[in-house]
């Protein structure tokens, strides 16, 4: 069982993705939005974070930024959530600090997967 | 591991790309308008995203692939590559449209794209730079037949901090095939000098076995650029040559500076979403201990011991509680009146636009809460209104000219509280009402035989009348066969009321008053042959003692009584609902003047109790439906009271009248 933060502003996505995960045993805790994710961060250390990258206040690339700034977040998987249609925005989140992606449309399985490799 | 149901995120999916429609819609408003504001078009890019995400993950591939051609359009405004113009605009505003219709298609279950929605978006392919590219990454075609790979890796300095994790990676390759492993040490630098989160192993990988190459770059996609790869088929099982590459040097910080967008601080309100049929049952519970509460007062004042003092304490706390959690369960329920009035930018724009006029439309209070089912019922009467007001209300450019008014015409769509109640006015400045026009109207549909001696408000009253329709002119646009008796009907329903004033020349306001929420009402409770009747407070004008003198006997068995300069019918509260044992005198009961649907009347009960909160319940859902009757509450005693509905009685009056 993992600590993962999910982020999105999303709803719908965001309770589809702590869905699954919490289904999976994990432990899921929510942020619709970037800041509130960082907020979230230092308050308690997660194991993962799975965030969308196009968000209101503060989008998912700022966000790495700020958690790779952070001394206790230098090494935790950080995965965007990305679409197909936006290549160049993996290499900006990876610019930025993350780990990985996971691309939209993806279904349970397919973020389960993902996460699997991350968490080993 | 359980499937996990899709449809369960339907709801939130359509709610939530609802919600960013409306967002993306007056964003767009606001570029037509000429505003610069540069976060708009963020705004308007992310809704589409979000819409386009979360319709490719539940499984809606039309309003998928409509949004992916509208957002790809956007991006170009978003990149600076197209500027926005008033056709781009249209377009847009267009597309929302089609993409609400698109998902409550879906929503039905239906085929959500059909010819219109096929048209606009090749209208908007056609409008982004070049064909829209296919969103399918090339294939690569598995290799046929390898032996395995050689893959040389050598991780930059920094790839730890990235997250990623070597050792996680070879369990990924361990898992495709047998796999084999050497480090390199030769970059291991002394203990001393060594930083623990930096990488200076480097690895000689070899995979065995017929393994596409597609699933070998897949555990090395997350860190291309962050290490040194290469990949080599196996041509046979000889062991590979060692690796040559040269320790490479650090290449680059992983984060080196860049340029940051600035993301303006939108101080977005936290919102919840709770599925109605749960705040229903809190409120029925909440309900339940306002009865038990009052129980409890009534059980204090009938014992006089003297220990009663912190009794009496303990109460006064559990009224306290009570009322604030009442208070805080039926805020949940409370919405801001923005979200009916959102809609009015784009009607008031689309409808000046047809009809050359030119309107500024000032919306005011939009923070205002209201109950959702109040709001959810509101919107249809408010758009009548604003209709009514574009198109009747305000006068041609022209006119306005020569009247010597400012061109543009102003209409004002304004929210506050007053009272308990919550007060809509929709405002324009406008020519007023005609009389002359209203009054030959309603001689001409036989509502009237001559206008003479009617009031200014007795003329405002008429257009309310079932049957009537103003306009010299009726256009498609106010037309839509809804009239302003449906418009009071529906208002009537949610418990508010609707007023007219008009100045001629000034302008005419339509003043709607609501009742903040439905499910608690104020109440004057009555008596009649022993059993408690609850009047609502807002329908009441006053209650007066009447004398036997005054009261004047009509053909048929009705009864009228003199009230200030008006002869009103009493409606005896024991004749409407067959009570055996009630006062008949009318001297030796009350009538309480109310007012339903603009009309008057008095109602004769035995005598008033007081004035109290009640809960509403449905008679219908529990008993029937029972005309003249809007519901049921529970007294303190246990006892059932039902509650008078005026609007219904009015309706009744006005039909026995008519007989």
């Amino acid at each position: 069982m993992a600590r993962i933060l999910a982020v999105d502003d999303s709803a719908s996505m965001r309770s589809m993705v702590a869905f699954t995960l919490r289904g999976a045993g994990h432990d899921v805790e929510e942020a619709e939005n970037g800041q509130l994710a960082v907020d979230a961060a230092k308050g308690r250390k997660f194991d993962l974070v799975l965030a969308d990258v196009n968000m209101p206040v503060m989008d998912g690339i700022a966000m790495v930024r700020e958690l790779r700034s952070l001394a206790e977040y230098k090494g935790v998987p950080i995965l965007m959530l990305t679409t197909e249609s936006h290549p160049e925005r993996k290499q900006e989140g990876k610019a930025a600090g993350a780990t990985g992606w996971l691309v939209k449309p993806f279904d349970p399985d397919q973020l389960l997967a993902t996460v699997g490799r991350v968490l080993g | 591991m359980a499937k996990v149901d899709l449809a369960q995120f339907h709801r939130a999916f359509f709610d939530e790309s609802n919600e960013g429609l409306a967002a993306m819609e007056a964003a767009l408003l606001a570029l037509d308008a000429g505003s610069d504001d540069g976060e708009l078009i963020h705004t308007i890019f992310r809704a589409a995203h979000s819409i386009k995400g979360g319709a490719a993950t539940f499984g809606f591939a039309d309003v998928a692939a409509f949004t992916h051609v509208a957002e790809s359009l956007l991006e170009e405004v978003r990149s600076g590559r197209r500027a926005i113009d008033a056709a781009t605009v249209e377009l847009l505003l267009r597309s929302v449209d089609v993409v609400r219709v698109m998902l409550e298609r879906s929503a039905a279950g239906v085929p959500a794209a059909d010819a219109e929605s096929e048209a606009l978006r090749s209208a908007l392919a056609a409008m982004v730079g070049g064909a829209v590219a296919a969103t399918a990454g090339p294939a690569k075609a598995a290799a046929a037949g390898v032996a395995g790979w050689d893959i040389a890796f050598r991780p930059f300095d920094y790839l730890l901090k990235t997250g990623n994790e070597p050792l996680r990676m070879f369990r990924e390759l361990a898992a495709l095939g047998s796999f084999e492993s050497v480090a390199g040490l030769d970059a291991l630098p002394t203990l001393a000098a060594m930083d623990a989160e930096s990488a200076y192993v480097s690895w000689q990988l070899t995979l065995h076995g017929d393994i596409p190459r597609a699933k070998v770059d897949a555990v090395f996609d997350w860190v291309d650029g962050d290490c040194e790869l290469t990949v080599t088929e196996r041509k046979n099982e000889l062991p590979a040559a060692p690796p040559v590459a040269q320790p490479a040097p650090a290449a680059g910080t992983p984060d080196a500076p860049r340029a940051v967008r600035e993301v303006a601080s939108n101080p977005d309100a936290q919102s919840i979403r709770v599925g109605t049929e749960k705040i229903d049952l809190l409120i029925n519970m909440v309900g339940e201990l306002v009865i038990t509460q009052s129980m409890l007062s009534q059980f204090a004042d009938g014992v006089d011991a003297s220990g009663l003092e912190q009794f009496r304490a303990g109460l006064a706390m559990l009224a306290r509680n009570t009322r604030e959690l009442q208070e805080s369960v039926m805020g949940i329920r409370m919405l801001p009146i923005s979200h009916v009035f959102n809609r009015f930018p784009r009607l008031v724009r689309d409808l000046s636009q047809k009809l050359d006029k030119k309107v500024s439309l000032d919306l005011r209070g939009e923070t205002t809460e209201l109950d959702k089912s109040v709001l959810e019922k509101i919107g249809d009467p408010l758009v009548h209104l604003v209709r009514n007001a574009i198109d009747h209300g305000l006068e041609s450019t022209t006119r306005r000219r020569e009247a010597g008014k400012n061109e543009t015409g102003t209409l004002r769509l304004e929210a506050f509280h007053r009272g308990g109640s919550i007060v809509v006015e929709v405002a324009d400045d406008g020519a007023g009402l005609n009389r002359a026009a209203i009054v030959g109207k309603a001689i001409e549909r036989g509502l009237l035989t001559s206008g003479e001696g009617l009031s200014d408000d007795d003329v405002s009253e008429l257009i309310f009348a079932p049957g009537f329709s103003t306009a010299a002119a009726t256009t498609d646009l106010s037309g839509r066969g809804v009239g302003m008796d449906v418009v009071r009907r529906n208002v009537n329903d949610l418990g508010g009321s609707v007023a007219i004033r008009s100045v001629a020349g000034k302008g005419t306001t339509f003043t709607i008053t609501l009742p903040l929420t439905l499910a608690i009402i104020d109440g004057l409770t009555a008596s009649v042959a022993g059993e408690t009747y609850i009047v609502p407070l807002v329908s009441i004008v006053e209650s007066v003692q009447v004398q036997a003198e005054s009261v004047k006997s009509v053909a048929g068995g009705g009864e009228l009584f003199r009230f200030r300069d008006a002869w009103l019918p009493i409606v005896r509260i024991s004749d409407a609902f067959g009570c055996a044992g009630a006062r008949r005198g009318i001297g030796e009961g009350i009538v309480i003047v109310v007012e339903g649907e603009g009309a008057r009347l008095g109602l004769f009960v035995d005598e008033l109790i007081g004035q109290q909160q009640a809960v509403v319940k449905s008679l219908e859902a529990n008993y029937r439906r029972v005309s003249g009757i809007s519901g049921a509450t529970i007294l303190a005693d246990g006892s059932v009271a039902l509650i008078v509905d005026i609007a219904g009685l009015v309706r009744q009056q006005s039909r026995r009248k008519a007989a």
